[in-house]
């Protein structure tokens, strides 16, 4: 069992509402769901679609064939019957259900009077999309109590008696029962995506603290935030401009308090001489930057993996960082602690590159078990740093042992000049070099820090990704395993390369598949090991990497 | 230079010593220990001047960057008393956002500008309070811009205080800060001084010859009246405490930080509330 539905519309039609009214029953009936995002950088009007595909197993990816096509809005249809790069949307085995007023002409499409049912019945078109929702789960098969029950969690409760004969009518349409669904077994599991599960991981993390500017496709972590702040004692700034939320960032973690910014790859380029101050004043902070196709404004709502060679080098001068990408939103969870960890022990800048594909993609995840986190600021215990204290008494690690301010009555003295132990500015060049040593020495050890990437399949051909690809490369190797082979990264700095060397010793053709134009982890990976990895796989057309696409691809280089 | 036995960068005659001395009065006179004061700065010479106090804490940052770090501190942390020392320049140039969303954002902390009109550190060239015409080594025919008026533009926003003092009158610097200090909200205290060897215009006798002492009868609260002050320059300049609104300030406002312990305080490894988070996703 493996369904995809897409619904289609312009931006203000409901896609939305009927789209989480979808994937809540597929959910809920024990299926594995994914659902994506495309939407167009607009309130009202444009193209806004979702994806939800169901299966009986875990997929981190969408595909691109459509088996239900639920359009709102004859202006949509161009954009899925023009295919897909490679991948074409509606095939002949698609079926399609439309609203009698959708002004939709396909044929073989179903039309059922959703507008004129939902306003003679609740007296509200936009409850049309409630009468296409019950005759969706009556397509898929699915008893109406349980598209009732959906309706129920999803519906604000003031408009949700009114809808509840919408979508009995819906139901009772005179649509083919295509397939079925029956209720599956799927505990212990959550529904979320990257801004959720970031968000949450934040405040598991003990983040009280957060400082942004809103930017697509970013914005869903502030607001997740934001909508917990008053239940976790959090406060969420919307500051003036990413240059104060990042300085914000800097100035709150010195005072002790845990922050999170999270930004696009333009407000990051305001970030970067706050990521410097971080890095020279040994100041730990964590920020997500939601990558988006660029350069400048580029495309706000589309998805790239573009920023890495950006985020690895951004900030004048030589400091130690730590980036991570997450594979999914499950590991965007466990990855966000790591960065709150990693930050706080080696007293560093950590940048989690999460991207569209991610931050606005629903997947199924096994529930995370909160018993096994371990949290520790890494502040200085009494007794473990001499007295006076100096903010940056040089020590074997290049760590100082780091107070906050009236941890103490020790005062904390901290300085963007090139400083002295102490943290008073000097201009003493012997300084400078010890300085400079400390703060980089560090490097070493947090690469030990590092998991191994991993490794799928046993075919010849081995493709490296990194990130957000993942679910595209998973599910495209398990498909060829004796063709294939992936090594695949969630931690791109401190890069570690030991299994990366040795898979790439035993294959016969390395491709490097990532979303962007310039294959900059390959570079990273040529800059790191010396050796260059020739054939690319690379998608930059703002679409989130899908197997299909990948596949066809490789078939283009004769590997599969 | 060498005072009290460091190493100060200030040229001899800078107005930065006498509000350094200010400060140190200051800490020396007050009833809280000298490690609940936070000394924010930017860069610039008078950014350099928490380096000079002795048992404070210190954040030194980035030009023009001092309020975002300090209003974040003292919101993490509100135990802190937190000024900021800062120039012309770093304050009203590389940082007017800023400074505009401070005053709205009401943040608790005092912003003293070490005001001489002219970029200092980077060696003579115009500030936003450097009058019009005058020349420098980078406005060589003459500055063109409007000067900025750092007061008539916090009376403007709303400022909860605004004043101004001049480096030639210790006692009412001191007096000035140390209301601004004590002040709840956000403060701004422009100081005028001297910059002996760039501004050779605005010098410590021009403002001496200028500056004059608020009536006693001004009445703060009135805000046209202040902001009629605050564009009061030329032959007469007034100092003083131009203008205080007394109203509830960000933390007052917030419920995370009103009547609670110190932000930073809030940190715990029990594991058992966030289980409602995941209990929203399934």
């Amino acid at each position: 069992m493996d369904i995809s539905i897409t619904i289609s519309g312009e931006a203000g039609q409901g896609v939305k509402t009927l789209g989480a009214l979808v994937a809540r029953v597929l959910f809920d009936r024990g299926y594995y769901v994914l659902q994506d995002e495309s939407y167009h950088s607009r309130i009202r009007g444009g193209l806004d679609a979702t994806t939800i595909r169901a299966s009986d197993a875990l997929h981190y990816a969408v595909q691109p064939l459509i088996d239900l096509f639920v359009p709102l809005a004859s202006s949509v249809l161009p954009y899925h019957l023009a295919g897909n790069g490679h991948e074409s949307e509606i095939g002949p085995s698609t079926r399609m259900l439309c609203d009698t007023k959708s002004g939709v002409d396909l044929p073989g499409a179903t039309r059922i009077p959703a507008t004129e049912r939902a306003i003679a019945l609740a007296g509200e078109a936009r409850a049309a999309n409630v009468f296409l929702f019950g005759a969706v789960c009556r397509m898929l098969g699915i008893p109406l109590e349980a598209a009732a029950a959906a309706t129920r969690k999803v519906l604000p409760v003031r408009i949700l008696e009114k809808n509840l004969p919408v979508l009995e009518e819906g139901y009772a349409q005179p649509v083919m029962e295509t397939w079925s669904l029956p209720a599956r077994k799927l505990s212990h599991h959550l529904l979320a995506n990257a801004s959720q599960s970031i968000g949450a991981a934040a405040i598991v993390a003990g983040v009280r603290f957060y400082s942004g500017y809103p930017m697509t496709p970013s914005s869903g972590i502030m607001n997740y935030l934001a909508a917990h702040a008053e239940q976790y004692g959090i406060v969420v700034e919307q500051a003036e401009d990413e240059t104060s939320a990042a300085n914000m960032a800097v100035g709150a973690s010195y005072a002790g308090v845990r922050q999170m910014v999270s930004t696009s790859g333009g407000g990051f380029a305001l970030m970067v001489e706050a990521l410097s101050l971080a890095g020279m004043t040994e100041t730990p902070i964590v920020i997500v930057d939601a990558q988006r196709p660029a350069p400048a404004t580029g495309l706000p709502t589309r998805t790239e993996q573009g920023d890495l060679w950006f985020v690895l080098h951004a900030g004048h001068g030589d400091f130690v960082r730590y980036l991570c990408a997450p594979r999914t939103a499950e590991d965007a969870f466990t990855l966000t602690l790591k960065a709150y960890e990693l930050s706080s022990k080696y007293q560093i800048p950590a940048v989690i590159l999460s991207d569209q594909q991610l931050a606005d993609t629903l997947v199924t995840v096994p529930r995370w078990e909160l018993g096994e986190v371990h949290l520790d600021r890494h502040l200085a215990e009494p007794g473990s740093y001499h007295e006076p204290y100096q903010r940056y008494a040089l020590t074997p690690s290049g760590v100082s042992p780091r107070l906050v301010p009236l941890q103490t009555d020790w005062p904390v003295i901290v300085d963007s000049d090139e400083h002295d132990e102490a943290g008073h500015l000097t201009e003493d060049l012997d300084n400078r070099e010890r300085m400079v040593g400390k703060r980089i020495h560090r490097q070493r050890d947090l690469l030990s820090n590092m998991g191994d990437p991993l490794v799928l399949g046993n075919g010849p051909t081995l493709l490296v990704g990194w990130g957000s690809s993942f679910g595209a490369l998973e599910e495209l190797v398990l498909d060829h395993p004796a063709d294939l082979r992936l090594v695949h990264f969630n931690e791109v700095w401190p890069l570690k390369t030991e299994r990366l060397l040795a898979q790439m010793e035993r294959a016969r053709l390395v491709v490097a598949v990532e979303g962007n134009a310039t294959a900059q982890f390959a570079q990273l990976i040529a800059r790191e090991t010396g050796k260059r990895i020739k054939h690319t796989v690379l998608r930059y057309d703002g679409r989130p990497m899908s197997a299909a696409y990948i596949e066809g691809k490789l078939h283009d280089l004769e590997v599969i | 230079m060498w005072k009290n036995g460091m190493d100060i960068a200030w040229c001899p005659g800078c107005g930065n010593f006498a509000l350094l001395d200010t400060v140190n009065h200051l800490l020396e006179t007050s009833e809280m220990p000298r490690n609940r004061f936070l000394y924010v700065s930017g860069i610039g010479q008078a950014a350099k001047l928490p380096h000079y106090l002795k048992g404070v804490n210190v954040f030194n940052g980035l030009h023009g960057r001092a309020l975002p770090v300090a209003q974040a501190a003292k919101i993490a942390n509100g135990d802190l008393t937190v000024v900021v020392h800062s120039g012309d320049g770093c304050n009203y140039g590389e940082g007017g956002n800023h400074l505009l969303a401070a005053m709205r954002r009401n943040v608790d902390i005092t912003l003293i500008v070490h005001d001489n009109q002219i970029y200092g550190l980077t060696k003579g060239q115009a500030s936003p309070t450097t009058s019009t015409g005058t020349t420098t080594v980078a406005q060589t025919l003459g500055v063109m811009l409007e000067p900025f008026s750092p007061l008539a533009t916090a009376v403007a926003l709303d400022c909860s205080f605004v004043a101004r003092t001049f480096v030639g009158d210790p006692e009412h610097m001191a007096t000035t800060m140390r209301a601004a200090i004590r002040h709840h909200g956000f403060s701004l205290v422009d100081v005028l001084q001297q910059c002996v060897t760039f501004n050779k215009v605005n010098t410590f006798d021009w403002y001496k010859e200028r500056v004059q002492k608020l009536p006693e009868d001004y009445d703060p609260m009135d805000r046209q009246a202040a902001f009629a002050k605050a564009l009061e320059w030329g032959d007469h300049i007034p100092i003083g405490v131009l203008y205080v609104h007394e109203r509830p300030t960000y933390g007052d406002l917030h419920p995370a930080l009103h009547d609670k312990p110190a932000l930073w305080q809030s940190w715990t490894t029990d594991m058992a509330p966030y289980e409602a988070l995941l209990d929203e996703m399934a």
